[in-house]
């Protein structure tokens, strides 16, 4: 059985991965990655993750259709599978426990004289 | 899209790169991908950013998931291969002793050889330098017939040569004047601080030859004037505390010739691996005057620049006659040598260079192959010994299909790793061994792995690894499988011989270099012991300059006084060695082949004759009663022989030259060695001067440190301004003799570790051979065989081979020392006697190591030993 637990890189793919759809190809994703938290990042970094995404079972790719700006080369789009989005939802609940066991933040009040 | 410039793509290098590890099947999409990246980068960046980003990425890829999986990692080859790094793991570990033997052995002759390597190279880089025009530089040199011989010099050809040479070769691109000279010394000061300092001159274009590592100030512009000199570092700090300060500044030098105010314009890093070091340079044009510019008037180097492929067979056959058409009178030939062969190719024969230092460079380099072969030899005997044990391992092996090309890798593969393996342990003991191996070199030979060390120490290695495989390899691969697995070998006798031969030859080795080792060690201690005719012993000299000069008698009268000084004298030159010469003397009842006969001369003062301890053969000594002794000789022997004066005292000696004065015969004196042993005594006198360059000083033994100390003071009451700096007179004789001294300690060693190799292999292998005869002894013993018989029945093979070595090496070690010896005109003869220790040396050494091995299987437990199969 394969590690199925979420580090930070992978969390932040996969959601990268739904909200590009069916844009959702490792140059893409890539951009989308840096654009969005202004951290530089490769291809290769990307691609290297998507891989071990689909092989942990939370992705699944198939090659999509090719355009002119790749040479003609077509491009292999990712899918998150029904178990990717459980363990986002799962990784997501976990947190939200966490933060509700925080009290001074689960009272979403600041009481520092207690 | 449309604006996007169809002319400029992704580097094709890059994906290429890409293509060549990575995974076929993800090809396409990551060419794909990475093409977006490029031209959407390429839209808001430069084309050179682009394209940088694009290997970027490529090299990005460089991941697990991403590589071209090595397909042949299930193959046959690469299982084989697992398999004989585990066999041979097997064996070293079955065979602990033999494997660590091997090890210690193989890496104590690599290190050997790293050591001597990093001499050697350092030896072969003294004066080749890189500068722009180094490899077209030659130095001029002559030579001229004298007392029977040809008597070449390099320091100084006639002053206008270099420019007439210049002027009239075409073959000459330019030349340069050099004036190096240990006469040229003086002391420099800035304000209160002195520091004696050699000085040189040096002409336009120096620093096209020669390197140059200037602090401050441009090398190939300074000394346009002929006021300004460039200081060296050491010699700025001492007198400035810093580089910086110097310049600018304005330095006196106090000397005879050359003193008075100068300009620093420069300061300049010393030259490692050049071997005429100086702290001053002087512009030539100092030096430059009418009457030096005369020919008779000599000391200048002519370095020139021969044109780009310019013969220099032809060049030297031209100007081999040169002098002669523009200066009669001239007996001088010249030759041409490419300066940085003038270290190595140091001694002169008929004017030409031949063979010098470089005798040692490769006398090393023979004893380094040496000590690798004798250790590469053990190898080959410890493999093949084993060998029979692993004949089964052999026989299945090839019963199986295994071909004979991969036994043979095998086993080259398994000397290899020992050699790899050895590596590593023998740069551990040459780092170690590092700081006692330069003190024994006088070197400061570091242990940088230069980039160029590099591949010569793998080479080594590797041809060290191949070489002690190649016997192994190719015999045990040629095995017929049958014959392997039925246990008995018929080629083992073959193996036998061989192995036999090598241990032959091993041990002939070691004795040569036991021989050899006798041999120097007693010439050394010959010459250092032999009567050279006075005595070197307390006697420190210091130069005479500044006010003593002139007003040198209160100083002498005042140091007599001290309580440690016997004697106290003035001499000019150098004993040994540094002794002037001239030739043109006439005398009665001479030949006319005697106006060659050249005459070396000492001047000092009254005492000088006793305090060197000279015996007075006839006549008598300079002295203070008789004023005419100013133009008074007193000759030595070979003088006397050479001359064929018959009642010498009272004689007169003339000269050629009209302004030199007659010169009447007071005294002979005994012969005494003012050169190297290496030469024969030559012709000399002694003559009185009170204008000597130096004080020489007889101290009694047992007070040298308080009598200097006294000196001193007394010097710089009288003499200020002026460093007290002595040396012994000591000091040089051991100088002269440095190299011999280190060969001696050097070869000792390494004659040690030979040894000490050739026995660790006689004792593997007779501890192999007995293991293997284990059955044989217990069967003796219980037949009833005695310990005794059972040691001599082992050792007589190992100690008859050891005496056919003997008997090979002890002829050719004679040859070898006799010719060695012949470079030394006063030598030790070839006493039998070194080669009867070399022998009976050796033959106990190998005879206790096999004793070791032997009187243990004697005692063997017959039970155990019969009990097993």
């Amino acid at each position: 059985m394969k590690e199925t637990r979420l580090g930070d890189f992978e969390e932040t793919l996969l959601l990268l991965v739904g909200i590009l759809d069916m844009e959702a190809y490792a140059f893409k994703i890539a951009e989308e990655f840096e654009s969005q938290t202004t951290r530089a990042t490769s291809i290769g970094a990307v691609h290297s993750t998507l891989n071990r995404l689909s092989e942990k079972g939370f992705l699944t790719s198939e090659m999509g259709a090719s355009t002119a700006a790749r040479g003609g080369r077509r491009k292999r789009i990712y899918t998150i599978t029904a178990s990717g989005q459980r363990t986002l939802e799962a990784s997501r609940d976990f947190k939200v426990s966490l933060w509700n066991q925080f009290p001074a933040f689960a009272g979403a009040k600041l009481n520092f004289n207690v | 899209m449309n604006l996007r410039n169809h002319d400029i793509t992704p580097p094709q290098l890059a994906g290429r790169v890409l293509l060549w590890f990575l995974k076929e099947e993800l090809a396409e999409e990551v060419l794909g991908d990475l093409e977006e990246k490029f031209f959407s980068t390429l839209d808001k960046k430069s084309a050179g950013k682009a394209k940088r980003n694009y290997w970027y990425q490529v090299l990005k890829y460089i991941r697990l998931f991403a590589l071209k999986r090595n397909r042949s990692i299930h193959s046959n080859q690469a299982a084989m291969f697992k398999h004989n790094i585990l066999i041979s793991f097997r064996s070293f570990k079955r065979f602990k002793s033999t494997f660590l033997i091997n090890l210690l052995g193989l890496a104590t002759g690599l290190a050997s050889a790293l050591l001597i390597y990093l001499w050697v190279n350092d030896e072969m880089n003294v004066d080749k330098f890189n500068e722009k025009d180094s490899q077209r530089h030659v130095q001029v040199i002559y030579s001229y017939p004298t007392s029977g011989t040809i008597h070449t010099e390099l320091n100084g050809t006639p002053n206008p040569l270099f420019e007439a040479l210049a002027k009239e070769m075409p073959e000459v691109e330019y030349s340069v004047p050099v004036i190096v000279d240990s006469y040229y010394k003086g002391v420099l000061s800035a304000g209160d601080n002195n520091a004696r300092a050699q000085y040189q001159f040096i002409g336009k274009g120096y620093f096209n030859l020669f390197p140059g590592d200037f602090i401050h100030g441009n090398k190939h512009e300074i000394l346009s004037d002929k006021g300004e000199i460039a200081i060296s570092e050491k010699l700025a700090l001492s007198l400035f505390q810093s580089t910086e300060k110097a310049m600018g500044q304005l330095v006196e030098l106090k000397d005879e010739g050359y003193g008075g105010s100068y300009l620093v314009s420069g300061v300049f890093k010393s030259i490692p691996n050049s071997s005429t070091p100086s702290d001053i340079l002087f512009s030539y044009e100092l030096f430059r005057n009418d009457e030096m510019m005369k020919w008779y008037n000599g000391g200048t180097q002519a370095h020139l620049v021969l044109k780009e492929g310019v013969d220099l067979d032809q060049f030297n056959a031209k100007i081999k006659d040169f002098l002669k058409t523009v200066w009669k009178n001239s007996n001088f030939i010249l030759y041409a040598q490419p300066y940085s062969e003038r270290y190595l190719y140091g001694n002169y024969e008929q004017g030409i260079p031949v063979a010098g230092r470089i005798i040692y460079v490769r006398l090393f380099s023979i004893i380094a192959l040496f000590v690798l072969a004798i250790a590469c030899i053990n190898y080959m005997n410890f493999s093949t010994a084993k060998a029979s044990r692993r004949i089964k391992e052999i026989g299945v092996k090839k019963a199986i299909g295994a071909g004979r090309k991969s036994l043979i890798f095998q086993y080259f593969g398994e000397s290899l790793f020992m050699a790899f393996l050895s590596l590593i342990m023998a740069l551990i003991i040459a780092f170690l061994l590092l700081p006692q191996f330069n003190e024994i070199t006088g070197k400061q030979l570091a242990f940088t792995l230069a980039p160029n060390a590099i591949p010569s120490i793998i080479a080594i290695t590797a041809f060290t690894g191949l070489i002690s495989g190649i016997y192994p390899a190719l015999l045990l691969s040629g095995f017929n499988p049958v014959v392997a697995l039925k246990g008995k070998l018929k080629s083992e006798y073959k193996g036998l011989w061989l192995r036999k031969g090598l241990v032959v030859f091993q041990f002939a080795i070691s004795v040569i270099l036991i021989v050899s080792v006798i041999v120097i060690y007693k010439q050394v201690e010959f010459i250092q012991t032999t009567n050279l005719g006075y005595n070197k012993d307390h006697i420190i000299k210091f130069p005479k300059e500044g006010k003593l000069k002139e007003d040198f008698k209160p100083f002498l009268s005042a140091i007599r006084n001290i309580p440690g000084v016997t004697k106290a004298s003035q001499m000019s030159g150098d004993l040994p060695g540094d002794i002037g010469f001239s030739q043109g003397y006439k005398w009665e009842g001479m030949s006319e082949e005697d106006k060659n006969l050249r005459f070396y001369s000492i001047s000092g003062g009254y005492d000088l004759i006793d305090l060197l301890g000279i015996k007075l053969k006839e006549g008598r000594n300079f002295s203070r009663d008789f004023p005419t002794d100013k133009d008074a000789y007193i000759l030595n022997e070979t003088a006397l022989e050479m001359t064929r004066l018959e009642k010498p005292i009272g004689q007169k000696i003339g000269n050629f030259n009209p302004r030199a004065s007659t010169k009447e015969v007071i005294g002979i004196v005994e012969d005494f060695h003012f050169q190297s042993l290496q030469e024969k005594v030559k012709p000399l006198f002694f003559r009185f001067t009170d204008q000597a360059r130096k004080f020489v000083v007889k101290i009694q033994a047992g007070t040298e440190r308080e009598t200097i100390k006294r000196i001193e003071e007394v010097y710089e009451a009288l003499n200020e301004g002026y460093p007290f700096e002595y040396k012994f007179l000591d000091d040089d004789y051991q100088a002269l003799y440095a190299s011999e001294q280190r060969i001696t300690v050097l070869s000792k060693y390494f004659a040690g570790i030979a040894i000490a190799i050739s026995c660790l292999g006689l004792l593997a292998l007779t501890a192999f051979s007995t293991q293997r005869r284990f059955k044989e002894i217990a069967i003796r013993k219980v037949l009833g065989s005695t310990g005794l018989g059972i040691v001599r029945l082992l050792s007589r093979d190992f100690i008859l081979l050891v005496l056919l070595a003997i008997a090979i090496a002890l002829p050719i070690s004679y040859y070898l020392m006799k010719n060695w010896l012949n470079d030394f005109a006063y030598r030790i003869g070839l006493d039998p006697m070194y080669f009867i220790v070399a022998g009976v040396l050796m033959m106990l050494v190998a005879w206790f190591t096999i004793m070791t091995q032997t009187a243990k299987s004697a005692k063997v437990n017959v039970t155990e030993s019969l009990r097993s199969e």
